[in-house]
């Protein structure tokens, strides 16, 4: 055998020692893909012999498992309960700006389009966003992506379609429990309300935007 | 950032190398921001060109250490990828920096100057006091 056959069997001997190792750590099988690409393209290029260019393969295959092991030891902002409790503050503090600051404004008025009904379609829109992240969690970490990034293109499409619910459901359920939230509420003066609203809101999406922001590597 | 098991690829190409392994060490704890630095100066690029770009500056690095590197990167989203059909072979994976990677890029740049600065100041004293003597 010469040189030039030898080669590219010394590549695909190299990959699959590769791709064998790499199934034993239990990598997904798109992630195995990519690095049996990676490596391919990368000899491909360079003419280097995969040995001299990535190590042993089952050396290269435990740097890889390292470095997703590695991400996937990062905390997810979206497991636990952490998310509950911001999603709930933050739908809380849009509910009384609603109610207090805009109290005179009509849920099917949608021609002025007052800032705390804006609030609350945010909301909505990070309903739709959480909801859609932990539903596409999984396929995301099949494909490798970043499901957060994901979760903030789908939001945009969940505001239109929690906008529309409002206007269809909302003139019908949201007057009766405004009314007797109100007449329940303590007699603080409506501002201290607005306050409690303001500071939930943006508590809220203070926290949501850190939590969401994936530390810095190590 | 890297595993010691990857370590031994590392090899820095400076006409100054004494001790490899400590030269490994300094790398090691730069490297990142190198890619960051490298991947800021073009729109986006590849593995292979990546090591290009780096062995033109002096700095000589194996596909086996930057490869897991770019792989924490975008996890981190510091940098974001896409897969291109190869021009004549197989499709190759592009990398971006994102804006997260510029600034990082940008603060911990900052604090490695001052770092550096800082050293050379104490190995200049160091290398005074010993011509004194």
């Amino acid at each position: 055998m010469n040189g030039a056959t030898q080669r590219p069997q010394r590549l695909e001997d190299y990959l699959e020692a590769l791709t064998l190792r790499l199934q034993l750590l239990d990598l997904p099988r798109v992630r195995i893909g990519q690095v049996v690409a990676e490596v391919r393209a990368h000899v491909h290029d360079s003419g280097e012999d995969p040995r001299t260019a990535f190590g042993a393969p089952a050396d290269y295959a435990d740097a890889v498992a390292v470095a997703e092991a590695d991400g996937q030891a990062r905390p997810d902002p979206w497991t636990g309960w952490g998310w509950m409790v911001r999603f709930t503050a933050f739908v809380a503090g849009a509910y009384l700006l609603r109610m207090f600051a805009l109290n005179s404004q009509s849920w099917s008025d949608f021609t002025t389009l007052p800032w705390p009904l804006i609030v609350y379609l945010l909301a909505l829109g990070a309903v739709g966003a959480m909801v859609s992240r932990w539903l596409i969690r999984p396929w995301a970490a099949r494909q490798g992506v970043y499901a957060p990034t994901l979760s903030v293109a789908i939001a945009p499409r969940a505001l239109v379609l929690g906008g529309l619910a409002t206007v269809i459901v909302g003139p019908a359920v949201l007057p009766f429990q405004i009314q007797t939230f109100i007449e329940l509420a303590p007699g603080a003066p409506a501002t201290v309300w607005i306050g409690v609203g303001v500071a939930l809101v943006g508590g809220a999406i203070i926290t949501e935007i850190r939590a969401s922001r994936p530390p810095r590597p190590d | 950032m890297t595993s010691p098991s990857t370590g031994r690829h590392y090899l820095l190409v400076v006409a100054h190398v004494v001790n490899p392994e400590r030269h490994a060490q300094w790398l090691r704890g730069v490297l990142d921001l190198l890619v960051l630095s490298m991947l800021s100066r073009v729109d986006s690029t590849y593995g292979y060109a990546l090591v290009r770009d780096l062995e033109a500056e002096g700095v000589s690095v194996k596909g086996g250490t930057l490869y897991p590197l770019l792989s924490r990167l975008e996890q981190d989203c510091l940098v974001s990828t896409r897969w291109l059909p190869g021009e004549g072979g197989p499709g190759r994976k592009w990398f971006e920096i994102t804006a997260r990677g510029r600034h990082l890029l940008a603060e911990e740049s900052t604090g490695w100057c001052a770092f550096s600065r800082t050293v050379e100041q104490i190995l200049k004293d160091q290398s005074v006091a010993r011509e004194k003597r």
